[in-house]
């Protein structure tokens, strides 16, 4: 916390323990899960085991048969009665989803069949008695075999697989003489967002009134609502989402899915409600991991340090399906260019079909991907140059706080610089190499993050709220997006409470129902703060302009002579001049006769959006698609056993820019779990596929994830806000600021530590120490690990 | 997981009918921290269960003339818990106290390790270096295997559908210097390496006899009877030493393939590595643990 925000006096600010917490900690939370209704069916889900077949045949006879089976679903059942699905997020006039697989499936753990029964048991044994016959396809499992001439094609529409493709061209790095010009083929590959709760719901079709209700782990409710009606061809009215509790998402659930379609679909057929909660291993197979990519990079640097050119050939490997992973090409790769004003950009970027798992958001959303090569080739050139690491940063981060980037991106207001430097100093950059222990090193990287972004297809970056002051004064705030460990309940409440003059602990949020709230996009892309939050303030601001004008004419004092504080409207030494909001309420409902000319009867309530302002992307690629950039600068000191490849971190030192603070306990908690999901990007997250495409680690078991035993002390974290100038309410978003740095300060602590330079994410103990040994075999200081062909050549 | 029968019977005779009378299609079951995890994916199905784990006299242990008796449903934690074994003894009350985590070793037994026979479990590396024989028993009659024949591949085990593992007699190795050496990615992961080592140092400070035995990299525990050799009659010194592990990697032939938890280089860098730190453990002779 900084003193600007210790020296706060209203509530925004305030590091508040959440008013979420009670019921998560108590068990007493309602999760998807744990509804449960009359005559509720379950659902399992038939999935195929291979990454690419033709379907020749479904027979679900014996399945039928079997005991409290009550309804089948197979292509026959689904094809040509729903719609496909995807494109519409894609922004791209091609669906990529179906309720189930038509005809062919695309990767392994793919829906091809369901079956709703009395129990989760017989469902499961009666999806296991449905027969299909599988005609293989060649797999098309490695991003760069995709492209190959000669590779299988997966979608008609996707001409070599690539269905998307991103440029950047803004001036021209070919043509830029530089003294220094770094270069390397990057990797990362595709770690998942691993929620504690695994997907699911509870569909509930209502036949008398032909309402559909879907209870949904998921991160948006208005948007999905219209994808839904699409996919079942119903009246989007006939349709109400609610998500309950949602036990974390980090990006996995901001899209919709076979599973929620069929659990509605076996609800409309059979009348009944249907649960349908996918296990740890179809959670891995179905809902995907963040995309792959792999980079031929290249930066060029000056004699003075500055970044002159900076080129990259990328390819995006989005698996069989993907939602966003155009988007997610497109905005970290350009965004993942900050916060250096990069003159010349060359960036050629294609989204390729793969048979595995989908790719799609993962925490960061494409910019760990990008930090991992940029902030890498960074300190390359700086070893080139001759220039130190924190230096060469330093000079090329304008001394200003507010700039545009040649490649069009308006910094309404950063302290990056500042953070460096702090990072740097906390810990002990200058003194580093003095008197190291052996095999420590030492590394620092930069992410500057977007906060929220416009989607390419649209226009808006909206959030919308409803506020009211109900007849006994409580005042709830209902909003159409979805928290999912956010803490909106808290942090709204904090701001209604300090811009309404309401009582912190009288207001209530309603999220996510979109029955019962306004329409808004969802929760993600670390916008709620900024976006959902200036809304609220928006709506507060508007609602205690009502509350002042009514309760000043009932005190008979002009409204700029009132207070407003803890719900109640006084003129302050005035000790019987007090109002609660539950009279004010009352007036506007039934005393209308004492309401001031102009204030409108009924209840006191105030709908309010707000909308980013933000570009669509530029001719050339570029553009100012997000309002606001939060940032990060991380430095780590980390500690390698030669022989294992073990390391570990030793300290680690966070330094964020996240704008006005609403509540600096979340804040930092959101800090530290960016950061656990960044290391366990770069310590050993990742999917694994086999040869035939087949997941070999769908299960937490053999997909590690760090543990608490992995996760170094968090201690050191510190923040310099500066508010943005071009969001409302000041802040900057703090969800996925801590993640992309990561991977890239980790890997330039390990190439200090071992003078290997390590190009593939994640860098696995087993990288390390084989990398060493080779290097040890060479006999040489600095290594390039993995070592491709041609180096090997030329030690030959 | 499948629905199954759940018998617990109330003697050992009791489980063995009952195992006889089921055959393959019963599973007996101690613990239940391998086999429920394969049963709650239908991976394993049986039609009935077994469950000795409460079975008075399979658990706990004696010393009969310096051998030591452990009954097979012993849990990981009564070991742990437990005063010190003898001698070398202490390797497997190290091995059961560090492995997976906690809730696992209050439910997971001994007996229940060596049926699972996983590759990557410590305690079937643990009991081949102690030369652990094995006590098979069935209705109608007993057998005992030493680990090396009970073992017979990764998950692969020479029990008959009618027996039970009923005990463990770990012969005397007062006087040997043991330690344990496992590599894991994270804290209470299953070993992606392990070695353990036993020598018997002479008076003289050589080697008179000694059991170096590789885990989790290959296919079931093995011994490295090449190393064995070359440690007899060797001193501990740091440059035999080194190339002991050298030739402990050359002599292990790493499991490669999808079941593999690592590349077959690393595997031998990590038998080098461990079988070193085990043999600079041993060689300093006031505390020879792992």
């Amino acid at each position: 916390m900084t003193t600007s925000e210790q020296e706060r006096t209203g509530i925004i600010g305030r590091p508040l323990p959440r008013k979420e917490n009670y019921a998560l900690l108590t068990g007493s939370g309602v999760f998807v899960n744990d509804i449960v209704l009359d005559g509720m069916l379950h659902a399992r889900i038939l999935r195929s085991p291979k990454a690419h077949a033709r379907i020749v045949s479904t027979d679900a006879s014996r399945a039928r048969e079997l005991p409290g089976v009550v309804d089948v679903l197979t292509g026959a059942e689904v094809i040509g009665h729903t719609n496909g699905f995807g494109g519409l997020q894609k922004g791209l006039p091609f669906n990529d989803r179906s309720v189930l697989a038509e005809g062919k499936v695309v990767f392994d753990g793919q829906e091809v069949a369901a079956v709703a029964a009395e129990t989760w048991h017989q469902a499961q044994d009666a999806v296991e008695a449905i027969d299909v016959v599988y005609e293989d396809l060649p797999p098309v499992v490695d991003v760069e075999h995709a492209v190959a001439p000669g590779a299988a094609k997966i979608w008609e529409y996707a001409e070599g697989n690539v269905w998307d493709t991103y440029k950047c061209h803004v001036g021209d790095p070919s043509a830029v003489e530089a003294p220094v010009a770094v270069a390397g083929k990057f990797v990362a590959k595709r770690s998942a967002a691993v929620a504690m709760e695994p997907h699911g719901c509870v569909a509930d079709y209502d036949r008398r009134s032909g309402k559909l209700t879907l209870f949904t782990s998921t991160q948006f409710t208005h948007l999905f609502r219209v994808l839904i009606a699409d996919v079942l061809r119903m009246p989007q009215q006939s349709i109400r989402i609610i998500a309950p509790n949602v036990g974390g998402s980090f990006g996995s659930k901001g899209d919709a899915f076979p599973h929620e379609m069929i659990a509605c679909l076996l609800s409309m057929r059979t009348g009944r409600p249907v649960k349908l909660t996918l296990d740890r291993a179809e959670v891995f197979r179905a809902t995907g991991a963040m995309c792959g990519q792999v980079t031929d990079g290249e930066m060029k640097v000056d004699a003075d340090g500055k970044i002159v050119g900076y080129h990259a050939d990328v390819l995006h490997d989005t698996g069989a399906v993907s939602p966003w992973g155009g988007q997610i090409m497109r905005i970290g790769l350009h965004i993942g260019m900050l916060p250096y004003p990069i003159p010349n950009i060359q960036i050629d970027a294609r989204s390729v079909s793969t048979n595995t798992p989908g790719g799609g958001p993962v925490r960061g959303f494409g910019i760990p991907q990008v930090l991992f090569v940029k902030e890498q080739l960074i300190d390359m050139a700086a070893e080139q140059a001759g220039i130190d690491p924190v230096e060469i940063r330093l000079r090329n981060i304008p001394e200003v706080e507010t700039y545009e980037t040649p490649s069009g991106i308006k910094i309404d207001s950063t302290t990056i610089r500042d953070c460096l430097q702090k990072a740097a100093s906390e810990i002990g950059w200058s003194t580093r190499h003095a008197d190291r222990d052996e095999n420590v090193g030492y590394g620092v990287g930069l992410a500057v993050k977007y906060t929220s972004a416009r989607h390419p297809s649209i226009d808006t970056d909206l959030s919308t709220v409803r506020l009211t002051i109900g007849m006994d004064g409580r005042v709830t705030l209902r909003s159409g997006d979805v928290p999912h460990g956010q803490g909106h309940t808290t942090m709204l409440s904090q701001i209604v409470a300090e811009r309404l003059g309401a009582n912190y602990d009288e207001i209530d949020v309603v999220s996510a129902d979109t029955d019962a709230t306004p329409f808004s996009l969802g929760t993600f892309g670390s916008r709620s703060a900024a976006v959902l939050g200036s809304a609220t303030a928006e709506a507060a601001d508007q609602l205690r302009e009502r509350v002042l004008a009514i309760a000043g004419n009932l005190l008979g004092a002009p409204p700029e002579a009132l207070a407003v504080e803890n719900g109640l409207v006084s003129i302050p030494g005035v000790p019987e001049a007090v109002v609660p909001f539950a009279a004010l309420s009352g007036t506007a409902m039934f005393m209308t006769n004492s309401l001031p000319a102009g204030v409108p009867t009924g209840p006191l309530e105030v709908q309010a959006t707000y909308d980013t302002p933000t570009e669509r992307e530029r001719e050339d690629g570029g553009g100012n698609w997000a309002a606001t950039y939060s940032g990060a600068a991380h430095a780590a000191r980390v500690q390698v056993d030669p022989d294992t490849g073990e390391y570990r971190i030793l300290d680690y030192v966070m330094v964020h820019d996240s704008g006005t603070v609403i509540n600096p306990l979340i804040v930092e908690g959101q800090h530290h779990g960016g950061f656990a999901m960044g290391y366990g990007m770069v310590l050993g997250e990742s999917i694994k596929t086999s040869g035939d495409g087949q997941l070999t680690n769908a299960s937490l078991a053999t997909y590690t994830i760090p543990t608490a035993h992995d996760v170094p002390n968090l201690h050191r974290s510190f923040e310099i806000n500066a508010p943005s100038t071009v969001i409302p309410i000041g802040a900057k978003g703090a969800g996925e600021t801590a993640t992309g740095p990561v991977p890239a300060v980790i890997a330039n602590a390990l190439t200090d530590a071992t003078g290997v330079r390590f190009l593939q994410m994640p860098i696995t103990a087993e990288d390390v120490a084989l990398a060493l040994a080779e290097k040890k075999r060479r006999g040489v200081d600095r290594l390039t690990w993995p070592v491709t062909d041609e180096t090997e050549e030329g030690q030959r | 997981m499948r629905s199954f029968e759940f018998l617990a019977p109330s003697t050992v005779s009791e489980a063995c009918d009952a195992l006889a009378e089921h055959g393959s299609e019963a599973q007996p079951m101690s613990g239940g921290q391998t086999l429920l995890l394969q049963m709650k994916p239908r991976l394993s199905a049986p039609k009935v269960v077994v469950h000795i784990g409460r079975l008075d006299d399979l658990r706990g242990w004696t010393y009969d003339d310096g051998a030591l008796q452990l009954g097979a449903a012993t849990p990981y934690a009564a070991l742990e818990d437990g005063t010190p074994l003898v001698g070398a003894h202490e390797l497997l009350r190290f091995v059961a106290g560090n492995l997976a985590d906690r809730a696992v070793r209050n439910l997971g037994t001994i007996g229940g390790a060596v049926n699972a026979a996983l590759c990557n479990y410590d305690v079937p590396v643990a009991l081949l270096a102690l030369d652990a024989q094995l006590l098979l028993r069935s209705s109608s009659a007993e057998r005992p295997l030493a680990v090396d024949e009970f073992v017979l591949g990764n998950g692969v085990t020479a029990r008959r559908p009618d027996e039970l593992l009923e005990k463990l007699t770990l012969p005397s190795r007062t006087g040997w210097r043991w330690a344990f050496h496992k590599f894991r990615r994270r804290l209470a992961d299953a070993a992606t390496a392990s070695v353990a080592v036993l020598v018997d140092v002479g008076e003289d400070g050589t080697v008179s006899d000694s059991r170096i035995v590789v885990g989790a990299v290959t296919e079931q525990p093995t011994r490295l009877h090449a190393v064995e050799n070359a440690l007899s009659g060797a001193t501990l010194s740091a440059g035999r030493i080194d190339e002991i592990a050298a030739s402990a990697a050359d002599e292990t032939a790493p499991l490669v393939g999808p079941l593999a938890a690592c590349s077959a280089d690393y595997a031998h860098q990590l038998v080098r590595t461990l079988t070193a730190r085990a043999l600079h453990s041993v060689a300093q002779d006031s505390r020879w643990r792992g």
